[in-house]
């Protein structure tokens, strides 16, 4: 099949690309040359774009369907009939901050987007998360395996024994079908588990393991590249959510420093709004969103999304079970938290974010100061930690904030007063243009996971396209924000794999898309993978699964498309 | 006011989706009427294929009453969300019958099923046989259940009638069940013959009158005694559990 968008105004960063010119596509990639007899989309006075690649989402695994289980008032909202005259898709949606599966593919297509990864994975729950991918249609998928809290891998970490946690973090990203690693609140899920704390600094160490979040960090940073995994490590910082810990996050991030890799950072600190409050109280909170920015500028080897804050009424979802432990008695609500044996932990509390309230304000423009405060587009994602800060449908709205100062002025007037005090919000006057728009929430991303057919449109790409009805030569994003965020809320078509999947907003098709997964077992030496291999199968007798069980088979991933590295 | 009158001819064989309002039928002629959807399990059909129709349609749904007669046990939401004008049933209604109503009447001559006037707004509601659960009461995670206008039922209510209620009242003639204003923080409730167990179970505001036999949790402490109407009520006040605001009143006996 092949496909001419004729005369659209394409931005493609990657290439270079900020002109007016033809994007061509057959079987399913962008090719130089098609037939008279390509099928035309006329772009003209439109904006093209590559598919957008949101690289933080948590969409699929039991915290997910939890999260649907404990709000079906939630589940209420959104609802939509299947077929013409709804959604157009081939399934009902439901859910606002909680969509159903499918309308968690049909959502991010009407947005343009066709790539999203979930970041944190309970290794053991890994099959649920595939099986959870295999029914969220049209976009392209991939999943990161949490260790930070893994006992075996603690222990490795303990002892420095990186060469053993590489061949187990190699075996564990093969098991789980997963793409790389995350770390959450290393250790201190692990605490929480034991004895109901948490983890307040980089070297408190956990019992037995004499394990510290700082050994984990390093560890994982040194293992990572040992492996050459396409992404860096993912990690959502210690001390997620409490005032003061912005100190955390800059130690945190420090750590990359003495670790290079050519083609992208070696280190992505994520949602950095929940990780970079000042003060050390509620009472004395402040937002440090500059500060954690200002880190990102001077050290080219660290990546961050802001997770930006849109005052809705969302649902928290986290492998941070101390923190939602701690949430859920602020809320006095509803709550479910987790112990994953020998993996971690994890816990979902619904949360309203209210612009009267204070705290929220500040968090607001935490992650605002973030995303705006970053100098080079390409370190700076969007995101909003769906669903823990927003819901992944406020993007377009963020992005009309980040591109209009005046839109902002007219927040920071509506918003809690501490703005004026607990922020800087007031100070900041960048907007970003288009092209920045599209660094951040399609080249960026792709680059930093090093998914090589997205975020750009050269030849040989995948035909993931998105075209807006924005002229960008007669758009002025700062002024016009409220028509930009409805543009880029609908996209008039989207195109993924080179089929037509969405257009103004009607599913027409609904392909599964692939998931995308990393075999780094080929980087590790024969002996050193086989003293892991005896020790991941003493450590089994721990599990309450056997190994042979433990490994997602092939079948739960029809779509898989596996990346060897190492070989 | 204008009288639309519909007359069951033709049961539902399940459950069937009855969307129909004043304002879903002001200024429609009667072939226009006779096409409204109506969703039969999972088929998509007209309200002429139960119904006999006859009568006038208003200009607005203020002045509209429609008039529905035969057993609608297998209708769902009959009247549910109506903003204005009247509906009267001559015989039973199902599932969420004025659920989500903000404003005018329906009445219903027999007993109505769960949910009725759930999450309610507005209207008034009067069931002259009973209800079934939820009465008045919030759907599944919601914090909110009717928050204004009033409900009377002659007969018996289920479970949870006034759960999450957070203002309007609610008046029973007969027995409630288990769970009366479970979670309640506004409006009141009276029934007049016993409720059941855990009454005002977690209630944090509002008001529960049972003039029949109650047994209020040892979660709710003494209050000073209250005349109404001539009959001194013991008051307990509760639930402390939930650091609760909310009253219990039964007349004092002997």
């Amino acid at each position: 099949m092949e496909l001419r968008i004729r005369n659209g105004h394409v931005i493609d960063p990657a290439s270079g690309v900020n002109e007016v010119k033809d994007v061509l596509v057959r079987d399913g990639k962008v090719v130089d040359e098609v037939s008279r007899d390509a099928e035309e989309i006329d772009a003209s006075g439109k904006l093209v774009v590559p598919g957008g690649v949101c690289p933080h989402s948590h969409i699929a695994g039991p915290k997910s369907n939890v999260g649907r289980l404990l709000r079906p008032e939630d589940g209420r909202k959104g609802t939509t009939s299947a077929g013409p005259g709804g959604g157009g898709g081939n399934f009902p949606e439901s859910g606002f901050s909680l969509p159903n599966t499918y309308a968690i593919g049909y959502r991010y297509a009407r947005m343009g987007y066709t790539t999203v990864v979930e970041p944190s994975m309970a290794p053991i729950e890994a099959r649920h998360t595939h099986e959870e991918f295999n029914d969220i249609p049209i976009i392209d998928k991939a999943a990161l395996p949490e260790v930070g809290n893994n006992w075996l891998l603690m222990r490795y970490l303990a002892s420095g024994d990186t060469e053993r946690a590489a061949a187990y973090a190699a075996w564990l990203i093969r098991a789980t079908r997963g793409y790389g690693l995350k770390i959450v609140n290393p250790c201190g899920v692990e605490q929480w588990s034991q004895s109901g704390g948490n983890v307040m600094d980089l070297d408190q160490s956990v019992e037995p393991f004499g394990c510290t979040p700082r050994k984990i960090i390093e560890g994982c940073l040194e293992l990572n590249e040992a492996l050459g995994l396409p992404h860096s490590i993912h990690l959502h910082a210690n001390n997620l959510g409490v005032p003061g810990n912005v100190e955390t996050l800059l130690e945190s991030m420090e750590l990359a420093s003495g670790h290079e890799n050519d083609d992208r950072a070696v280190l992505h600190a994520t949602h950095v709004q929940f990780n970079s409050y000042g003060g050390d109280s509620w009472g004395t909170m402040s937002s440090e969103g500059l500060s954690t920015a200002e880190f990102v500028n001077r050290n080219p080897n660290v990546t961050i999304d802001p997770a930006v804050v849109t005052f809705k009424d969302t649902t928290t979802m986290t492998g941070d079970a101390p923190f939602e432990y701690n949430l859920q008695k602020m809320t006095k609500g509803k709550y479910v938290g987790s112990d994953v044996g020998l993996e971690g932990g994890g816990g979902v509390v619904p949360f309203e974010y209210k612009p009267d309230n204070p705290v929220a304000t500040i968090q607001w423009a935490t992650g605002m100061e973030a995303a705006l405060g970053v100098e080079d587009p390409w370190r700076v994602f969007l995101t909003t930690d769906h669903p823990n800060a927003a819901p992944f449908t406020d993007y377009p709205l963020i992005m009309s904030w980040l591109a209009s100062a005046e839109e902002r002025e007219r927040i920071v007037s509506r918003v809690h007063p501490v703005v004026n005090r607990a922020t800087a919000m007031g100070t900041i006057d960048r907007e970003y243009t288009l092209e920045e728009l599209v660094v951040i929430t399609r080249s960026a991303p792709a680059r930093a996971y090093d998914f090589e057919g997205k975020g750009h449109l050269g030849t040989g790409a995948d035909a993931d396209v998105a075209i807006y009805d924005i002229d960008p030569d007669d758009t002025d994003p700062s002024r016009q924000h409220q028509e930009l965020r409805q543009k880029l809320q609908v996209a008039n078509y989207t195109v993924k794999a080179g089929e037509i999947v969405q257009r103004d907003g009607e599913i027409k098709s609904e392909p599964l898309g692939s998931t995308h997964w990393v075999d780094a077992t080929g980087a590790i030496d024969g002996h050193v993978w086989e003293d892991a291999m005896s020790d991941i199968g003493d450590h089994f007798q721990n599990y309450a699964i056997q190994l042979e069980n433990y490994s997602v088979q092939e079948q739960y991933l029809p779509t898989g498309e596996v990346r060897e590295v190492g070989v | 006011m204008k009288t639309l009158r519909l007359s069951l001819r033709d049961a539902p064989t399940v459950e069937a989706e009855l969307a129909l309002t004043p304002r879903s039928v002001v200024g429609l002629s009667t072939e226009e009427v006779s096409d409204l959807k109506v969703m039969h399990g999972n088929r998509e059909t007209g309200l002429v294929d139960f119904f006999e129709i006859s009568g006038e349609t208003a200009d607005q749904a203020g002045d509209q009453r429609i008039e529905i007669t035969g057993d609608l046990a297998g209708f769902k939401s009959v009247g549910r969300g109506m903003e204005g004008g009247e509906i009267v049933v001559s015989g039973d209604a199902g599932l969420y019958a004025g659920a989500e109503m903000r404003g005018g009447s329906l009445v219903v001559d027999g007993d109505v099923s769960n949910w009725c006037g759930a999450e309610k707004a507005g209207g008034k509601i009067v069931v002259k046989g009973g209800a079934g659960a939820y009465l008045g009461g919030a759907y599944r995670g919601s914090r909110s259940g009717m928050t204004s206008g009033s409900i009377r039922v002659d007969g018996s209510v289920g479970d949870e009638c006034g759960a999450w209620m957070r203002g309007g009242s609610i008046r029973v003639r007969g027995d409630a069940g288990r769970m009366l204003g479970i979670h309640m923080d506004g409006g009141s409730i009276h029934v007049e013959g016993d409720a059941g167990r855990y009454a005002g179970g977690a209630m944090t505001g509002g008001r529960v009158i049972v003039d029949g036999a109650v047994d209020p949790m040892a979660t709710f402490r003494r209050g000073r005694d209250e005349d109404v109407e001539d009959e001194v009520y013991q008051r307990f006040l509760g639930d402390s559990a939930e650091g609760g605001d909310g009253e219990i009143m039964t007349p004092r006996r002997g």
